[in-house]
């Protein structure tokens, strides 16, 4: 009798745990009450191209700045019975990340949240937790773009095809699908995986699946120790073999995780020398520029100063970095430690892809941000220029 | 792949495990071999990394061919030495009291182990250097040292500025240590280019050092195979860990490993006297501050209590109370200023640190609880390990009173713990934890040697049945 009991309490106790986890709201029904279907051939593409494939929209062509959008006028949909977004696509590249974009009636503006990868089902995601997502919504759309800072732009595309999506009022098996994407969900490397792992997103997440299985291990111990009587060293042994359970099923989950990314690295790198291998990272352009820089300046003699300057932060230091072995360091710092005096005659100069600079060929003076600085081109491409600071008149 | 670059894993291999072997190993006891193979290793990089950077400054480029033949040499001394001093052999541990069902449980863990370093080198092995602090900062001073062909100093951007004759350079990391640049130059130079995937690997190498290490000193420790085992895979399993193989190019793992590593050494010369693994622990713990700024603190730490262990009983607690004193009275009355090694003049106010790589740090209350719980607790970072280790400290706190390596252990951690909560919780740091961009990796180089304090913990468990005092399942104790 005990071990039923036993059975039977696991069984409710961890079937709670997983509603609670899903967040699940009691009132709402099994299966939603309400669902708006649409097929991906209903989606008009607005940035790329796309063919319709039967049903589908293929989407075979990236748009302007890399990135693909498909979208779907809608009338109006009431926002919060609606809140459970299903999606589902095929042939996703692991090379691209998903974003879901909407506009509200009475708004200009468009909100945009990421998304769960696709994998190859059936995804959710609860939209009840976006804080934008109310009142009428008048346009969807999903957007593809190369997953950030990994991918270089050029080549993060495949062709794919959007197979359909709704949306759906909350229900029990919509709650449990979006923890199902959320948690088994796959995610790319980012810049904080050295620090924090999972998905790097500002969009909201579900309950910890190591909180959950954390909790289910307390409470299949608990009830072993309550109901089943037991105790060491039949105990220990259960909680040993739960707690290596756990843990494996925590561990498989990573490496499923660990496969998909390294599938995605491959897809970027494997079949490439080493040195073209560089030229298959995010900021290729940027390690192309250094090359020909490097080989343009390769007469200087070695220990001359370089300051380099780019568009952000993370172009200036990798700038640096491909730059190496130069004498390099960066503008901007150097400016603010000399109080906003240009760099001293003799200085080099570099840039790329820098907005607010600009050289004046007729005056021979470069332009950079509100400095005026005199000189002369050592070189120049539309993208980047290296000048020598001459002395100020 | 390249005979040098096969060279380049092979030497400091064959040269850290013979001077292991020579300095430590005189006692062959179960676990021996892993330990050896995972101590010596990493040993054997620094000692490569060290030469490197003494031999040759002028000769980057060629640093393998400079240094190689030295490094042979001190190999083959090593295992001379170490061939001479072996010791008897010691009975093998009670494998057999484990029934076949755990028997296969060791076999799978091992099997999964294998699979995730299988994993975890594909990634490294295409990938070039990824994460933002690894490239902009570890590895700039050698991909400028290989790559100009000679060892160039660095500056503050200002000096430099000011001084445009020198020939120094500058970056932002211009004061990080320079172990691990020189680690890269060997084996840039064995590659014989810059080439990433291949410098990076070592990572990969150093994992399983931690990995090898760990197991076969836990085994040397007296925990039995099936526990070590399950500790091992815990440790090679754990997600942030793989995370800094795969995405190679930070210190924190060389510096998790060094910790780890040097705490093992730091017990087996507690528990069985073997003085060669005090020389090891202190040559691994005085390379963590050459690693990494943060392995200063941890070797302050580290020896203040090692000197502990190193005193009368009784006149240890007058030492505590009296340097607990000296601190109080000198906090009370203007400061103290302390030498740290690696660190440099830190100056100690009511209400202030100021280290001079940092720069002034203002003590006051920073609410990050919930940021830290969240790191340790539900992100996928660190599996159940944060879980579990208190479920075991609760259930087996005996294991302090009864086994002085996990009570002094368990003080250790306890000490670097507390500095890592007050720099989260007191400091600037805070926002390091607030949006998790070190907190956890500081976390992480205490890791093995927690893993290390779950495995004497454990030690007296039978997972096959009987739950006996965590001593009884070691090795006796030579008279």
């Amino acid at each position: 009798m005990r071990p039923l009991v036993f059975a039977l309490v696991l069984a409710t106790g961890l079937g709670l745990l997983l509603l609670w986890a899903a967040d699940v709201d009691w009132s709402s029904p099994w299966n939603p009450e309400q669902q708006r279907n649409w097929l991906g051939s209903d989606f008009r593409v607005v940035m790329g191209g796309a063919t319709q494939d039967e049903e589908r929209l293929r989407i075979g062509v990236i748009g302007d700045n890399h990135t693909a959008l498909q979208s779907m006028a809608l009338n109006g949909v009431d926002a919060a019975g609606n809140s459970m977004l299903r999606y589902r696509f095929e042939d996703f590249p692991n090379t691209l990340e998903l974003s879901l974009v909407f506009r509200r009636m009475g708004d200009e503006d468009v909100n945009v949240i990421s998304l769960p990868s696709p994998g190859n089902g059936d995804e959710w995601f609860d939209l009840g937790s976006i804080p934008e997502w109310q009142g009428r919504i008048t346009e969807l759309a999903f957007a593809e773009y190369p997953t950030p800072q990994v991918v270089p732009p050029e080549q993060a595309f495949k062709s794919f095809s959007l197979v359909g999506a709704s949306l759906a009022s909350r229900s029990w098996k919509g709650d449990l699908a979006a923890l199902q994407t959320d948690w088994f969900g796959q995610w790319p490397w980012s810049q904080r995986s050295v620090h924090a792992l999972g998905r790097d997103t500002d969009s909201p997440r579900a309950r910890s699946l190591v909180l959950f299985i954390a909790i289910a291990c307390a409470l299949v111990l608990t009830a072993a120790m309550l109901i089943l009587r037991m105790r060491r060293p039949a105990l220990l042994r259960l909680a040993v073999g739960v707690s290596l359970l756990a843990w494996l099923l925590l561990d498989l989950q990573w490496q499923a995780g660990l496969y998909s990314r390294g599938a995605a690295t491959e897809t970027l790198y494997a079949g490439h020398s080493w040195p073209d291998r560089e030229l298959h990272a995010a900021d290729r352009d940027l390690a192309e520029d250094a090359r020909a820089l490097k080989i343009a300046l390769r007469g200087i003699p070695e220990a001359s100063r370089i300051l380099v300057h780019s568009g952000s932060s993370f172009s200036v230091l990798r700038l640096v970095y491909h730059l190496l072995p130069m004498n390099v360091g960066v503008f901007a710092k150097a400016l603010q430690l000399a109080d906003g005096k240009a760099p001293p005659a003799g200085t080099i100069l570099i840039a790329c892809d820098a907005p607010g600079w600009s050289f004046n060929a007729a005056t021979g003076v470069l332009q950079a941000d509100s400095l005026k600085i005199p000189g002369e081109v050592l070189y120049r491409t539309d993208r980047a220029i290296a000048f020598r600071v001459g002395s100020q008149p | 792949m390249s005979w040098q670059y096969l060279l380049a894993w092979l030497l400091p291999l064959f040269a850290g495990s013979g001077l292991v072997l020579a300095i430590g190993g005189g006692r062959r006891m179960p676990g021996n071999l892993c330990a050896m193979l995972g101590t010596g290793f990493l040993l054997g990089v620094f000692v490569a990394g060290i030469l490197c950077s003494l031999i040759a400054r002028e000769n980057v480029q060629g640093a393998f061919a400079d240094v190689a033949p030295w490094l042979a040499a001190i190999g083959i001394l090593a295992w001379v030495a170490a061939l001479g001093l072996r010791g008897k052999p010691w009975p093998e541990a009670s494998f057999n009291k484990s029934g076949l069902g755990w028997h296969l449980v060791w076999w799978f863990l091992l099997a999964m182990i294998a699979f995730r370093i299988h994993s975890l080198a594909s990634e490294v092995l295409l990938r070039p250097t990824f994460p933002w602090d690894a490239w902009a900062a570890w590895a700039v001073k050698p991909k400028a040292w290989f790559l100009l062909g000679h060892y160039a100093g660095y500056e503050p951007m200002q000096q430099w500025l000011a001084n445009p004759g020198t020939t120094l350079r500058t970056s932002a990391i211009w004061d990080y240590p320079e172990l691990l640049a020189w680690v890269q130059v060997w084996f840039a130079s064995a590659v014989g280019g810059w080439n990433e995937p291949l410098i990076n690997a070592v990572w990969l190498g150093v994992l399983v050092a931690i990995g090898l290490g760990s197991y076969g000193n836990w085994r040397v420790l007296g925990v039995a195979p099936l526990w070590a085992m399950i500790l091992a895979y815990g440790l090679l399993s754990l997600p942030l860990i793989d995370a800094h193989v795969a995405l190679a190019g930070y210190a924190d793992l060389w510096l998790a490993a060094t910790f780890g590593l040097a705490v093992l050494s730091w017990l087996r010369w507690l528990r069985w006297k073997e003085h060669g693994q005090l020389l090891l622990a202190v040559a691994l713990a005085f390379c963590m501050p050459f690693i990494k700024l943060e392995g200063a603190v941890w070797l302050l730490i580290a020896s203040v209590l090692a000197g502990l262990t190193l005193l009368p009983r009784r006149w240890r607690w007058m030492t505590v109370g009296a340097i607990v004193l000296m601190l109080g009275a000198s906090l009370l009355f203007g400061g103290l200023v302390l030498p740290v090694f690696g660190l440099g003049w830190v100056h100690m106010n009511w209400g202030s640190v100021v280290v001079p790589a940092l720069g002034k740090m203002d003590l006051q209350w920073h609410p990050v609880g919930v940021e830290m719980l969240s790191g340790l607790f539900t992100l996928p970072n660190w599996h159940l390990l944060w879980y579990l280790l208190p479920l075991v400290l609760v259930l087996r706190w005996r294991g302090f009173l009864v086994d002085q390596t996990a009570r002094w252990l368990g003080i250790l951690l306890l000490c670097c713990a507390t500095f890592l909560f007050i720099l989260f919780f007191f400091t600037e740091a805070s926002a390091w934890a607030e949006n998790y961009t070190s907190s956890n990796r500081l976390i992480m180089h205490l890791v093995p040697a927690v893993f290390t304090l779950l495995a004497l913990l454990l030690r007296g468990v039978s997972v096959s049945g009987s739950d006996r005092a965590p001593e009884s399942e070691a090795p006796n104790a030579p008279a």
